[in-house]
């Protein structure tokens, strides 16, 4: 009898916790035909404004020749193992200025000033420490009018510590 | 309340971290002073007791040692029910009574208590303390249940926003974890695992402390009381609660022991 509960809770313990599993983070797509990490971030929090900077290497691991939008950048963070839209610019038609051939590498910047005080922005920069990715745009033609799909534009994930 | 116990979080300055060494110790130590503690009040020799007791608090380490050093939820459940079980012995040793004739096993803010000494009586009794923690901090701003992280763990867990001071909380064995903490290892951020492990670390602390000081304490009281006795039937309140504030109050960060052990165990979460 005894023996029997035992195993009854053994069991529903097993039960309850391979239920409880852990959400993965969202997976970042890897791209067959580029690159792109993180080579240096920072950011900080100061009393009105916080900061956040990086800079990417994108390396052309492909066969053609890449163009990469100077503009275009598209900022994500981890909300809950989820990526959530942080800030997001403009695409234009006639950034794409960056030139890069197979085997190659360039690199690129990124910064934001996030207003604490402002209304625009989001939340998400209210405390600067996390991990984001960046969204880059990128196309086969110097126009820009073939573009690399979305998924194959991302950053692999980079961490910013803060404060 | 909420202010003093979540100041215990792990993200204000480290703490030096001890040995594994000084934490068997240590715990070895608490096991066989608390033991002979009680053996002293009830006028029973204190070197057996104290013997018992000092192994019953390396087990309870081991416990806790299995939920930081795994990241792993059954790792969770089966390391803070080991600390538990362990954290009892050391009473039975303090009583002189066999080995685990009486334990009380948490689950979340539920504690079963067993008694074997007349035949097996079970009964259940809800963590007062753990459910208000949980109403207040379910209640503060933005925090959200988080019913995963609860399933996995054996707590009752919440995420909040990040204040980029604190990335991890624990009020009477209810945890927070920033949502912002990433399921992975991405240096320097503390991954979401390794600030659960540390929160859960906390949390087996409580169960210890629960059970070789609050619940003795409660048995003394309601024995004396059958009016209390009546009203607390199905009811836990952890009484060391004030003292354990006080403590986190006087100390730093840094110089809590507490703190040192879970944060050195932590390291070791995969």
């Amino acid at each position: 009898m005894r023996s029997i509960r035992v195993r009854h809770l053994v069991s529903v313990l097993g039960l309850i916790s391979s239920t409880g599993c852990l959400d993965v983070i969202e997976p970042t797509p890897v791209s067959s035909s580029v690159e792109i990490v993180a080579a240096k971030t920072s950011g900080f929090e100061l009393t009105a404004t916080n900061f956040i900077s990086a800079s990417f290497q994108i390396t052309n691991t492909g066969t053609r020749a890449l163009y990469v939008d100077t503009k275009y950048r598209r900022l994500e963070k981890l909300v809950n193992q989820r990526w959530e839209l942080v800030d997001e610019q403009s695409p234009t038609s006639l950034a794409f200025s960056s030139s890069l051939p197979p085997n190659r590498r360039i690199v690129a910047s990124y910064s934001l000033v996030h207003d604490r005080n402002g209304r625009s922005g989001s939340p998400l920069l209210e405390h600067v420490r996390g991990l984001y990715r960046l969204r880059f745009r990128i196309a086969l033609i110097a126009t820009g009018t073939e573009l690399l799909p979305e998924e194959e534009s991302y950053s692999q994930p980079f961490a910013v510590d803060c404060c | 309340m909420i202010s003093a116990s979540l100041a215990g979080a792990q993200t204000e300055s480290p703490p030096r971290d001890p040995s594994e060494a000084q934490m068997l110790t240590v715990n070895a130590a608490i096991g066989a002073v608390t033991a002979a503690a009680w053996r002293f009040v009830t006028h029973k020799p204190l070197l057996p007791g104290a013997a018992r007791g000092a192994v019953s608090g390396l087990a309870a380490y081991g416990g806790r040692r299995m939920i930081a050093t795994s990241g792993k939820p059954l790792h969770w459940w089966i390391g803070r029910e080991l600390s538990a079980l362990a954290s009892s012995e050391v009473m039975n040793a303090a009583r002189s009574r066999p080995v685990l004739e009486r334990a009380v096993i948490p689950l979340g803010p539920v504690r079963i208590h067993v008694d074997r000494s007349k035949g097996l009586k079970i009964v259940p009794r809800i963590d007062a303390v753990s459910v208000v923690a949980a109403l207040v901090v379910g209640l503060s701003d933005d925090n959200t249940f988080a019913l995963d992280e609860s399933l996995a763990s054996g707590t009752l867990a919440f995420l909040a926003p990040e204040t980029s001071t604190q990335v991890g909380g624990n009020v009477g064995a209810v945890i927070t974890i920033s949502q912002l903490a990433p399921d992975g290892p991405y240096y320097p951020l503390e991954s979401k695992r390794r600030v659960m492990a540390h929160e859960l670390v906390h949390t087996a602390q409580y169960d210890f402390v629960f059970a070789a000081w609050s619940d003795p304490v409660q048995e003394l009281i309601t024995a004396r009381s059958p009016v209390v006795a009546k009203v607390t039937k199905y009811l836990d309140f952890n009484l060391t609660l004030p003292f354990q504030i006080g403590a986190n109050t006087m100390l730093d960060y840094s110089e809590r022991p507490w703190e040192m052990e879970a944060r050195a165990l932590a390291k070791h979460t995969r």
